[in-house]
This record gives structure tokens, sequence and C-alpha cells, in this order.
């Protein structure tokens, strides 16, 4: 019961899953007919098959190797850290690179067991000031800004 | 190709290009010392600055940092025993221990010889065979283009490290997130359920640089932070004088042969090449006996072999627009953005850019040794630097190198939730690979299937029957396939007798 429910099944029975989920949504879709032309998803179809019939394999092979992935050490600070670099890739055009960057810098040097408050804090602003500096004002590539200011 | 040389001349020796060419193979050489860089995010990393670059620089500037990363990493691997890049693996065998009898320069100048040796061959090796097989792919029509791509996905998966069924897996997912957008024949939407951001598909970039690069990141957040090696003791690069290579010229020309022949093929890769040449050279070299406690024939047989890759590499990828691993993989996708499309037309279409591409990465592989040389010392001190400040830093520019890509914010999260999708998929050993070189390769594959079988009006059969260069294909595809198993079939056997 161990083995079904182990991290590599679930993973591959979810990736069964959507291609499955995915195949069947394509039985419903209406398409326009072009002459000899096939069906836009003539060649998904093929592919999404394909990557069924593969992960039942993959599955197969791995219940009978009993393989388990290597235990995550720090499962705390992984969520924490790419949680804040998906807060941090949805900010950039809303904030602007300069606000997200900040905070975003300061937390993963903190997840990354850098605790000096100064290094953090000179890392934090030098860093992305730098990039900020670079860009708008040497390569001349605008970088997007926040809404409280021009400057950055 | 010779007749456009005094154009790429001038378009090379001008302030912007020669500037690029020595920042770049800087860049690449301190970023492919840091462990945890590698050579797919180092050049990943460097994408935003190409932005503002014009055609020919953007290129050098790409496979300066490239060929730089792949020299770089034996810096590491030497001087604390932990490879920047994973082609600089089976140089920690004898570069350390070297390192540790008090001999870390001249472990780094067998090193930095090898590497320039092996870099150099492989150009004139990209000079001569790219355009050639260029002119072969010419006469290509849609089915025998099929039927090579075919054969690229299939060598790169049958190659890919671990589990085969795994390698086509992660391939087939790559394609069809390549699928997902407007329908490449009657631009019909597909999986886009609404979703308008979808029309035009995953960004190819965007999802190379969340596999690679962000789900690296997340792979070292998830680690206790590993102790930093102890540095050897390092006063700079001693280079071996020529009376020291006798009895090892052999072993040189072996591993840049193994290299330059490695790197064509699509998929294998230079860690490959360096193991290879490796286990080659402790087989044949006159000082087998002492590989493994500092021997610099090991040193060679590494070097040599993964620097030899770069240019063998950019064969298949500059002639026919299949990339030979990862890294090419991301600078296809990175030339298409400087409306550079890699493949036997961009030969014909502008020989001057090609010209000029060849010509400096010749002269990339010649800066390796003063550069090496002057940088290895400064390079030694940041080696101790934190990772914490490293991958800080690579998802700050990743950030930034995707929103330059096309400014969507819906990219950004594609990159982000790539990330997260590619450090799940390490956990279970599936390679990450082919899951991008499908990606690269996939629209073609649809449209050149879905071209022939208009073609033939729906007749599979006919592309191998009545298109000889396609059958050939399709047969050398099925014994790609069919390798690893046989292989795998006989080791099986082997071992079982000798238990």
């Amino acid at each position: 019961m161990q083995i079904i429910y182990s991290e590599r099944i679930l993973v591959l029975l979810a990736v069964l899953i959507a291609a499955g989920g995915l195949f069947a949504s394509t039985l419903g879709a209406e398409y326009r007919l072009l002459g000899t032309v096939q069906s836009p998803v003539f060649f998904p179809r093929i592919i999404l098959g394909l990557i069924m019939g593969l992960s039942v394999i993959v599955m197969v092979q791995d219940l009978m190797a009993q393989d388990i992935p290597p235990a995550v050490e720090k499962w705390g600070t992984l969520v924490v850290f790419v949680i804040a670099s998906l807060v941090f890739a949805n900010a950039i055009t809303r904030l602007g690179f300069m606000v997200s960057a900040v905070p975003f810098s300061a937390l993963a040097l903190w997840i990354f067991n850098i605790r000096s408050p100064l290094i953090i804090a000179a890392y934090a602003v030098a860093v992305p000031g730098s990039i900020v500096v670079l860009f708008n004002h040497i390569l001349k590539l605008p970088l997007p800004t926040s809404p409280f200011t021009y400057f950055f | 190709m010779i007749s456009a040389i005094p154009d790429a001349l001038a378009l090379l020796l001008t302030t912007e290009a020669l500037l690029t060419l020595v920042l770049g193979t800087v860049l690449g050489i301190i970023l492919g010392a840091m462990p945890g860089i590698g050579s797919t995010v180092a050049v990943a990393m460097v994408l935003p600055f190409t932005l503002s670059m014009g055609q020919a620089p953007a290129i050098l500037l790409l496979l300066a940092v490239y060929a730089g990363s792949v020299y770089g990493g034996s810096i590491s691997a030497i001087l604390i025993n932990t490879p920047g890049t994973p082609q600089s693996a089976a140089t920690c065998f004898d570069g350390y221990p070297m390192a540790q009898r008090g001999e870390a320069g001249q472990a780094m100048g067998w090193a930095t010889v090898a590497s320039v040796v092996g870099g150099l061959v492989s150009a004139v090796v990209l000079l001569i065979a790219a355009p050639q097989l260029a002119a072969l792919a010419l006469n290509f029509g849609p089915i025998e283009t099929f039927a090579l791509v075919l054969l690229g996905l299939t060598c790169i998966v049958s190659v890919s490290t671990g589990s085969l069924v795994k390698g086509l897996l992660a391939g087939a997912i790559g394609i069809f997130l390549a699928s997902v957008g407007g329908d490449p024949v009657t631009g019909q939407p597909r999986f886009t359920f609404g979703n308008w951001q979808l029309i035009s598909g995953f960004n190819l970039l965007a999802v190379v640089i969340g596999i690679f690069a962000l789900s690296e990141v997340f792979v070292r957040a998830s680690k206790k932070a590993d102790e930093i090696s102890e540095l050897a003791q390092f006063r700079g690069i001693v280079i071996p004088r020529w009376r020291d290579w006798t009895g090892r010229k052999k072993n040189l020309a072996k591993s840049v042969l193994i290299g330059n022949v490695i790197g064509v093929l699509p998929g294998t890769g230079a860690a490959t090449a360096a193991f290879i040449s490796y286990a080659e050279g402790k087989r044949s070299s006159p000082n087998r006996d002492a590989f493994g406690t500092g021997e610099p024939d090991g040193i060679v047989s590494s070097e040599a072999a993964n620097n030899a890759v770069t240019g063998g590499a950019l064969v298949p990828t500059m002639a026919l627009g299949i990339p030979g691993d990862a890294i090419t993989a991301v600078m296809l996708a990175t030339l298409t953005l400087h409306g550079i499309t890699p493949g036997f037309r961009l030969m014909e279409d502008n020989p001057t850019l090609i010209a000029a591409i060849f010509a400096g990465f010749f002269i990339i592989n010649l800066l390796l040794l003063p550069l090496g040389m002057g940088l290895a010392r400064v390079a030694a001190p940041i080696l101790r630097m934190r990772e914490g400040f490293m991958m800080t830093g690579v998802v700050l520019l990743c950030g930034v190198g995707i929103y330059f890509v096309r400014g969507n914010p819906f990219d950004l999260l594609v990159m982000g939730f790539a990330g997260v999708f590619g450090f799940i998929l390490r956990r279970q050993g599936v390679p990450m690979a082919p899951l991008v070189i499908g990606m690269v390769l996939g629209p073609t594959l649809e449209l050149t299937l879905r071209q022939g079988l208009i073609l033939t009006r729906g007749d599979m059969t006919s592309f191998a029957t009545d298109h000889p260069i396609a059958g050939v294909l399709f047969v050398i595809t099925a014994l790609a396939l069919a390798f690893p198993i046989v292989r795998g079939t006989l080791a099986r056997r082997r071992l079982s007798k000798t238990t």
C-alpha cells in the first residue's frame, strides 16, 4: 500500500490523468476542417496517447524497482521559497522590478542561511539596484517601474 | 563561405564585437567556476544582456559564455573538488589529488592547454562540417525534414541519462507543451480553454529557464547547505612545457577526437564525452596506472573532450536547427529572438553572419588561454562565496531575462510554474534535456508531418517508400531506439552470468 501511495506513483498518476483529461477534451471540441488537412488536434492526440502509454510503463517500472526519490531535507523553507519566487515573478510587472526584488532578495538570503542583517540589507538593495542601473541607464532597456515613482 | 570571410571579419573586428568576446569569455569562466550554475544556467543568465545587441555580438556573447563556462568548470573541480559544471566532473579525479600535492598551478595548466586545444579543433570541425551538413540538407522537403527531426529527437532521448522510457516521456511532454496554442496549419487555437494568453503558446525560454535555472535553485533551497570544501593552495597557472607532453600527445589527440565525434551526435553532451574520454585514457594511456592519483593524462582526457564538444554540438544546431544538447537548445531559442532561425537555410541566406560566428568561436577558444591564466587566480576566492548570494542572483536575472523576452507578465508566471514542474520531475528521475529539446523540435515535427500527409494524401507508408532519404533516416531512428534496449538487455545478461 505504501508503494502505491509513493511520491513517484502519485506524480505519474497526475501526468496520466492530466494527459487523459486533455485527450478527452479534444473529443468534444469542434474544429473547422479544411480539405485534406488533418484536424488541429490530430498531432496532439498522438502525443497525448504516447504520454499516457509511457506514464503507465514508467509507473510499472517504478513499482517493480520500488525506487523512492531522495527525501526533501527542508520542506518548510522550500515551500516558502517557491511561493516567494512565484509572488516575485508575478509582482515584477505590477509593483516594478526594484520594489519586488528587494523583499524577495532579503527573504531568499534568509532562506539560504545568511543571517547577518547588514549583509542581507546591503545585498537586497545593491544587487537589484545595480541591475536597474545597468538595464535602465547603460543598456537602455527599461525595467518595469512601480506605481509609486518613476525612478524604480 | 570563404567569400564571406572579409565581410565577416569586418563584422567581427568592431569594438563592440571584440569587447563582447572578451567579456563573454570572462563571464563564462567565472559563472562556470561557480558550482551549481552550470553552462545552461550561465547562458540563460546572460540572455537579457543580448537583447540590446545586434545579431552577431548577441550570438558571440552566448558562444563565449558557453565555451568559457565549460572551461571554468575545471577551476572548481581542481581547486575545491567540486565540478563547477557537470562536464568537469571527471576532472576532479586527477585534478584535486594534484592540487592536494601542492601542484594546483600545474593541474590548472594541463586543464587550460587541453581545453584550448579541444576548443580550437572543435572550431575547425564546426567550420568544415556545418556547411557540408547544411548543403546536404538543403534539398530536404517536409518528409525528409520530418524524418530528420524524428531522428534528432530519438537520438536525444536514447542517450538521456537514466531511464530510456523516462527520457521518452519527458520528450513527449515537451512536444505536447509546444503544441499548445495556435495550430501551425489552420491557426485554430488548441488547449487554450478560453485563455487568450495561451493562444501564442508557452514561451519556450520561459519554460526552459524555469525548468533548468529555477528548478535548480529550488533543489538547492530544499537541501541543507553543503560544507564548502577546502580551497587548495594556488598561486597561478603553470603551463606545461613542450617536453612535458612527451607520451601524452596521443592521449590529447584521442580525447579531442572523442569530444568532437560525441559533440556532433545530438543529445550526448560534454559530460558524457568527458567520462568516455577519461575511461579511454585510463584504458590506453601509458600512465594509466596513475589515473585517479593526480595524473595529468586524466585531466587532459576530461578537459580536451569536454571543450571539444562545444564546437561539435554547434554543428547540428547551426546546420540543421537540431540542438546538440540542452545548452544549445537554450541558444537556439535565444537566436530566434534575434530573428535568426538556425537550419540549412541560414547558411545560404546569411553566410556573412555564419562566417563571423565561426571565426568568433575560434577567437573565443584562443582567448581561453590568456583569460584563463589571468582569471583563475581571481576566480579562486569566488569559489568560497555563499551559495545564497549566487542563487538569489540567478532568480533575479532569470526574472529580468524573461521580462525582456516579450514584456509579458504571463511568461513570468510560466517561468515560475515551469520551475515547480521541473523540480517535481527531477525528483522522479525524469531527465530535463529531452523535455526542452522536445519543445524546440515539436513545432517542426508537427508541421512537417502534416505537410507530408497533405503531399501524400494521408498515406504515411509512402513517407518511407517514395522518399529514400527519409526511409534511411527512419531505419537509423529505429536502430537508435533499439540500441539502448539491446545494450541494457546484454548488460543484464552479463550481470546475471557473473552473479
